[in-house]
């Protein structure tokens, strides 16, 4: 999908202004058990919302504003919901198949209505990092949403998710052709900022020179956006003759993208499947100064989990969590438990659920794996909630229940992490977007269609 | 040397002093004396440095993950230096690989030539480098793309270590093979397509021929030096201003011609990766100092060739060599690529010599990748990569057992096992000059034997060697026989002892036992135990392996034998004093027969009389799985709720005796060093309890042991004096299989531990046979110890062996064990000659006195010697134990030299004596199938300058003092 704006600016507008499109609501919700983050349990506690912020958080006795309605609810239990950190679904198609793509963005490709969103609300997931594909070298922009909304801007939680780079090979490739293409790319843009810079260079001495003719400046900056044309927006690599005149506007949506990532200003996700791939993305990101980096791993790189902790690396970890090897004597299967090893190694990462399976397609589900291979509840809870927040740069934001907060509830009959617990209500900063009850779908489903 | 030596302690400890001592005659100290890390040893039998440079003997010293220095004379080492002896081993440098497929054969990228592509990339440092290891290989080659013209950088990498990395961009790798030609086209669509950026058709890539190829490398070369921009253009310039080693897959003439002339004009280094048929260019390569990376021809399976193939000329790699051509070798792409000893040694077929074919696969090796500062030799300075190799490393029996790298081991053939839950190979291949089977003449000029899995597997010239196989190369003038055996010995035993007691309880675990091992370190492996005395009734022994583990080898428990004492004062009753026994064991055995029909028919009327009832037949076979289930519940009750069982379940009872069986227990005590474990194998009859105790107050000897048995309580109680002390231990069964025991020293305070039943001897002890019911169908006759012994002769399970010496003695047994139509061999004998042709036709050895050697009418004698004269089977006998009975085979020495020949003295101590024996299925010949018993000596048996070296029994070492 190519992209048909040519003005960034009046998208980065729209983004900052999608939140105050959004109605923003006001609500107070009290709960015989609410969850503020990861082992803060507020037995009968009061969560109170207004202007899509949450504003209180405290017991039974919090005092509620006269304007704002409350809800108790003395069997639920209240958290700030589910955090998916990573997954391509929701696209009409996870990549391009253009192997260098960083003009991509997400959010041209999110579908509001798709039945994806739908489902997550339903499991009481209110973020979500939607990001391009692994199959690619450079795949494009991700974006943070909520699954509710008409629009993608309605949606979106934040600026921007990241960009998505992939050091695990494209399918076909091997990681040589893999880490070519992408230093490739490297130079191809290094070659045309060195060749912008020389330009622009010539551009100021044939303007010095016709302004010493005493011609007329030329009227640059015709927008009248003065921002636009302050150089010195390449801050990486070596510095060539004019890098400090190139401006954000001389670069096009692929370059603006590249040199995002080169700065260290963009978010990196670096997809590094197997534990070789992870080797060799640390040395990559360590090769570029690079420190702004969440490691998309699988399970399989629990054996990279020493050097994941060394270089003190955020990882999403996605798909199954369990690694499986077969011992090349004896020929007998060793199964390891990825997030233990992570955990063990003290490394800040996430999990994800796997969509084509029925059962780890919830994060609940995943997180309670955890819990039954030893780590403790308030650990595998932090892990699909408030450490993916932490993987986004939305801590205190998303994931947890505090002041300031965005005001997304999630209500839940039990325990989150219990089989049994259903999602009864969620609200999205303050608004009631999912209510069971009402949920013609899920009656359908659980009553018949004989109705 | 020993003024060196104190010169080495002076200069470890004061190292800078040493310069001022001066003078010419004191050496100076060496280099690696100096220097900060610890120093470790290894000790090896022969010691590679490279192919060149062998050490017999000698020491390999480590010092941070380098070599420090091989040393050969154990005197120039420092003082206190811990070393670890590898044994009887071949260290050598790892092997480098100079080509593998680990990288450079997935998916190649669309791009014909890419010397910006680098092998490293593809680099898995998680891979599993288990089957790399095995092999010996410790560093090798990573290719980039094999199918590319210019497929990109190459690089090296070790095995395993911490520091795997020896070079990240090696040489650059062109392939001028037909397999690189017609790459895919290249396309990248812009994006978005603009005026400036339009489309552009697909661009076809070169080369078609390999005229083409080297015109597209000419080209490249040239548009490198003459602005062309692109990145491989650029990593081209790189690598042709910084001449970098050019690596050219070429196989025929053609391609190597052209590669050569590419190396001439960029003036780089020329690799040929290939040049199967190089010999013919042998002067052309050689006059550009041109190095070749052969692949000699090894396969897996015979794959098909195409009608084009060729193997390589005979001479093909003399001829490389006489031109100056450094070759290193890797098997062909049929073989596995690991397989580098392999090609080694088939690269002598192509006319290297030995030491050229090891420095093939180690130091040309890394010298070609450019690696040889660091690997490929053991120098000092080099990494101390080293493989442990069991044999000559191009032998085809050369395994490799260890791997090093940089000082550490990376690799250990048997933990390897361990760790995946495998089988160590057991398989241990024995090498000597001469192999005496047992019977008749020798093998001689170099044999050997391979023993597996406790047994002789194979035994010869040469036999199969098996992977990991232990090869234990005694030389060209040691001699291999099968193990001794002792016709009669009393180790372990009294003058008499209960005759159910088992036998193979004297032998398990005797392989730990000091007592035993001089046994089996003298070459006695199997020896028939039975006690001092003989009654005239007969004893039970067994033949009992020496040195063996717990388990049904450690004995024969198929064929015993039986001691009877044919021997009589009087002169009257002669004839009457064997028959008259043979006759009361009959009668004993006839009443087991008679048991034993009895029995067989009732349980066959008990079958009928179910199939007539289907009905009551289904009711008892539910009683008897309900029986059954509770047996199973009621071993985890206390014991006192057995008492209170119901009568009809009282027959399980008898099966569950509550002591007798083998126990195992921990003692542990803040008294004692570390915790101790104790085995007992206990067996009661009424109050009687007898035991056999692996004794905590003495390592590695056995007790036996003599006490009470109380019934009622549950408690066995021994007293044993030992050194005025005594000590008590009590054992009180507080649950099934589950013991409670006391130790009291007298005067020295007391132990208590518990010991589990891992093991229930279900003895027949009368007092549960008592409760059995009363219509359970016919019950075994009372057991008489004294008949025992003849039941198992008459039942075929027994040989007799009669201990006789005067003629008429002799003539009785003999007439006596016809008539009972039984088999019987002779003890003694002494007036055999005045029989022999009754024993001669009655097919009865005899085994030898225990005087080998006797004073006779001024001359030397030797009873053996006169047997084998008369044409009769013999064996030798001991009759004694522990070290006494350790002599015998020193004392047949001087048999042999008076008159019996050490031909003979070994035929006597091996396949005669397990012919005469009745165990020559398990013993007593060196061939397939027998039991792994097999004596190492220095030289001719039973000649006094000789020892012996080795001894195995089933098939594992006695370890030697």
């Amino acid at each position: 999908m190519i992209p048909s704006r040519s003005l960034l600016p009046a998208l980065a507008l729209g983004l900052l202004a999608a939140p105050a499109l959004a109605q923003d609501g006001a609500v107070a919700v009290r709960a015989g058990k609410v969850i503020a983050g990861p082992g803060q349990v507020i037995e009968n506690g009061t969560v109170i919302v207004q202007n899509g912020r949450i504003v209180a958080v405290g017991g039974a006795d919090l005092e509620v504003p006269f304007d704002v309605l409350l809800h108790e609810y003395p069997n639920g239990v209240l958290f700030a919901g589910f955090a998916e950190t990573h997954t391509s679904n929701g696209l009409d198609r996870p990549n391009e198949n253009v192997p260098v793509a960083p003009f991509l963005n997400v959010a041209d490709s999110i579908d509001p209505v798709s039945f994806f969103f739908e489902d997550e609300l339903r499991g009481g997931v209110t973020a979500l990092g939607v990001i391009p594909g692994n199959n690619t070298v450079i795949g494009g922009l991700g974006q943070i949403v909520a699954p509710y909304g008409m629009t993608v801007e309605e949606m979106a939680l934040a600026d921007t998710m990241g960009m998505k780079i992939a050091i695990g090979p494209r399918f076909g490739w091997s990681r040589s052709a893999q880490m070519a293409e992408l230093r490739e790319a490297e130079e191809a843009l290094k070659d045309a900022l060195r060749r912008k810079g020389q330009a622009l260079l010539d551009g100021e001495a044939a303007e010095a020179d016709s302004a010493k003719a005493g011609d007329e400046p030329a009227d640059e900056s015709s927008d009248g956006d003065s921002h636009d044309d302050a150089g010195g927006y390449v801050r990486f690599g070596d510095d060539f003759p004019g890098k400090a005149l190139i401006s954000e506007e001389d670069l096009d949506d692929s370059e603006r993208g590249m040199v995002d990532i080169l700065n260290g200003d963009l978010r990196l996700w670096l997809s590094c499947p197997t534990a070789t791939d992870v080797a060799h993305g640390l040395r990559w990101a360590k090769e570029h100064g690079l420190e702004n980096v969440v490691y998309v791993v699988s399970a399989d790189a629990h054996k990279a989990a020493d050097m994941l902790a060394e270089a003190n690396a955020m990882v999403a970890l996605v798909g199954g969590l369990e690694a499986v090897e077969i011992d090349p004597v004896s020929g007998k299967e060793k199964r390891t438990f990825a997030p233990k090893v992570f955990a063990e190694k003290g490394i800040t990462f996430s999990i994800g659920s796997e969509k084509n399976r029925m059962g780890p397609d919830r994060l609940s589900y995943q997180a309670a794996l955890c819990v039954r291979e030893g780590m403790s509840k308030a650990d595998a809870f932090a892990l699909v909630t408030t450490n993916p927040a932490k993987l986004w740069g939305l801590e205190g934001q998303v994931g947890s229940l505090v002041e300031g907060a965005m005001g997304n509830l999630t209500l839940m009959s039990g325990d989150p992490l219990a089989a049994d617990s259903k999602v009864l209500h969620v609200w999205l900063r303050g608004n009631q977007v999912y209510d069971r009850a009402t949920d013609q779908r899920l009656q359908r489903l659980l009553e018949g269609s004989n109705q | 040397m020993k003024r060196f030596l104190f010169l080495a302690a002076l200069a470890a400890i004061a190292a800078p002093a040493i310069s001022s001592l001066g003078g010419d005659e004191v050496a100076p100290a060496p280099t690696w004396l100096q220097g900060e890390g610890e120093l470790q040893a290894y000790h090896a039998a022969k010691i590679y440095v490279d192919g060149s440079t062998v050490h017999e003997d000698a020491f390999l010293l480590v010092r941070d993950g380098k070599v420090a220095a091989v040393v050969a004379d154990e005197s120039e080492l420092p003082p206190f230096l811990a070393v670890t002896d590898l044994g009887e081993v071949t260290l050598m440098p790892g092997l480098v690989a100079a080509d593998s497929p680990v990288t450079g054969n997935g998916n190649q990228g669309d791009r014909s030539m890419a010397a910006h592509r680098r092998a490293f990339d593809d680099f898995d440092p998680f891979l599993e480098m288990d089957r790399v290891l095995e092999r010996g290989i410790t560093s090798f080659y990573l290719s980039p793309d094999r199918r590319r013209l210019v497929g990109g950088r190459g690089a090296v990498v070790k095995a395993g270590g911490d520091n795997r990395v020896l070079r990240e961009e090696g040489d650059l790798r062109v392939s001028l093979l037909p397999e690189a030609y017609n790459p895919p086209v290249y396309f990248r669509p812009p994006v978005p397509p603009t005026n400036e950026n339009p489309i552009v058709p697909a661009e076809r890539q070169a080369p078609m021929t390999r005229a083409g190829a080297l015109l597209a490398l000419r080209e490249s070369a040239v548009g490198s030096q003459w602005g062309a921009d692109d990145l491989h253009s650029r990593a081209m310039a790189r690598f042709l201003r910084d001449k970098g080693t050019l690596r050219v897959a070429a196989d025929g003439g053609g391609e190597i011609r052209g590669a050569l002339e590419l190396a001439d004009a960029w003036g780089t280094p020329v690799v040929i990766d290939g040049g199967n048929h190089a010999d013919g260019l042998a002067e052309a390569l050689g006059g550009q100092r041109a190095s070749v990376v052969f692949h000699p021809p090894l396969f897996t399976s015979l794959p098909d060739l195409g009608a084009d193939w060729q193997p390589p000329a005979p001479d093909a790699l003399r001829k490389l060599r006489d031109a100056g051509v450094s070759v290193a070798l890797s098997p062909s792409a049929y073989g596995r690529w690991t397989w580098l000893l392999e090609s080694a040694a088939a690269s002598m077929a192509f006319g290297l010599n030995e030491e050229e074919a090891l420095n093939g696969v180690t130091k040309t090796a890394a010298e070609i990748l450019g690696v040889s500062d660091r690997v490929g030799s053991l120098a000092t300075g080099r990494d101390a990569d080293f493989i442990v190799i069991h044999g000559n490393p191009l032998d085809a029996a050369a395994s490799v057992g260890q791997v090093y790298i940089e000082g550490e081991k990376v690799w250990d053939r048997s933990s390897r096992a361990e760790a995946a839950e495998m089988a160590v190979s057991n398989a241990v291949v024995l090498r000597a000059g001469t192999l005496w089977s047992g019977d008749g003449a020798p093998l001689t000029g170099g044999v050997e034997v391979l023993l597996k899995d406790g047994k002789i597997v194979a035994a010869g010239r040469t036999v199969p060697h098996p992977a990991g196989a232990r090869i234990v190369d005694a030389g060209a003038d040691a001699h291999l026989t099968p193990g001794f055996i002792d016709a009669r010995s009393t180790q372990a035993v009294g003058r008499s002892w209960d005759a159910r007691a088992e036998m193979g309880l004297l032998a398990s675990n005797s392989r730990e036992s000091e007592s035993w091992q001089t046994l089996a370190r003298a070459g006695i492996t199997t020896a028939v135990i039975g006690p001092s005395s003989v009654t005239a009734q007969g004893v039970l022994a067994t033949a009992v392996k020496t040195a063996a583990g717990p388990g049904a080898d450690a004995y024969v428990a198929d064929q015993r034998l039986v001691l009877m004492d044919g021997r009589n004062n009087s002169v009257t009753g002669v004839d009457g004093l064997v028959s008259g026994q043979l006759r009361a064991g009959k009668s004993y055995f006839d009443k087991w027969e008679k048991y034993r029909a009895d029995r067989a028919k009732w349980e066959e009327e008990q079958g009928k009389k179910k199939s007539e009832d289907r009905k009551s037949s289904e009711a008892d076979l539910r009683k008897r799985l309900a029986t059954g289930a509770q047996v199973e519940k009621k071993e985890d009750k206390p014991a006192e709720e057995e008492e209170a069982k119901p009568a009809e379940e009282e027959e399980v009872v008898v099966e569950v005796d509550p002591v007798n069986g083998l126990w195992e227990g921990m003692i542990e005590d803040e008294r004692l060093p570390e915790p101790m474990s104790v085995q007992a194998r206990l067996f009661h009859e009424g109050a009687k309890l007898t035991g056999i105790f692996s004794s905590p107050f003495a390592p590695g000897e056995e007790a036996e042991l003599e006490g009470t048995w109380d019934a009622d309580t549950k408690t066995g109680i021994f007293e044993i004096e030992q050194e005025g002390m005594v000590i008590t231990m009590k054992g009180v069964v507080d649950a099934p299989d589950h013991m409670n025991v006391s130790i009291d020293i007298a005067g020295l305070g007391s132990v208590e531990f518990e010991m589990n039943r891992t093991e229930v001897d279900s003895g027949p002890a009368k007092t549960t046979r008592k409760r059995v019911k009363k219509d359970a169908g016919p019950q075994p006759p009372r057991i008489d110890a004294r008949y025992e012994g003849l039941r198992a002769v008459y039942e075929g399970r027994a040989v007799a062996l009669v201990w006789a010496d005067r003629a008429e003695e002799i003539r009785a047994a003999i007439n006596a064990f016809a008539e009972a139509k039984l088999p019987m061999q002779l003890v003694g004998g002494a007036e055999a000659a005045e029989v022999a042709d009754l024993l001669r036709s009655s097919g009865i050895g005899i085994v030898a006195p225990s005087e080998l050697v006797r004073r006779e009418n001024g001359s030397d004698v030797v009873p053996a010697a006169q047997i084998n004269e008369l044409g009769l089977g013999y064996a030798f006998q001991s009759g004694a134990d522990g070290r006494r009975a350790a002599m015998l085979p020193q004392a047949l020495a001087m048999a042999a030299r008076y008159g019996l020949g050490s031909e003979q003295a070994l035929h006597g101590l091996t396949a005669g004596a397990a012919d005469l024996l009745g165990i020559s299925h398990r013993v007593g010949r060196l061939k397939a199938g027998l039991d792994g018993d097999v004596v190492v000596h220095n030289g001719t048996p039973f000649d006094l300058r000789t020892r012996v070296t080795h001894v195995f029994v089933n098939g594992q070492e006695v370890p030697q003092k």
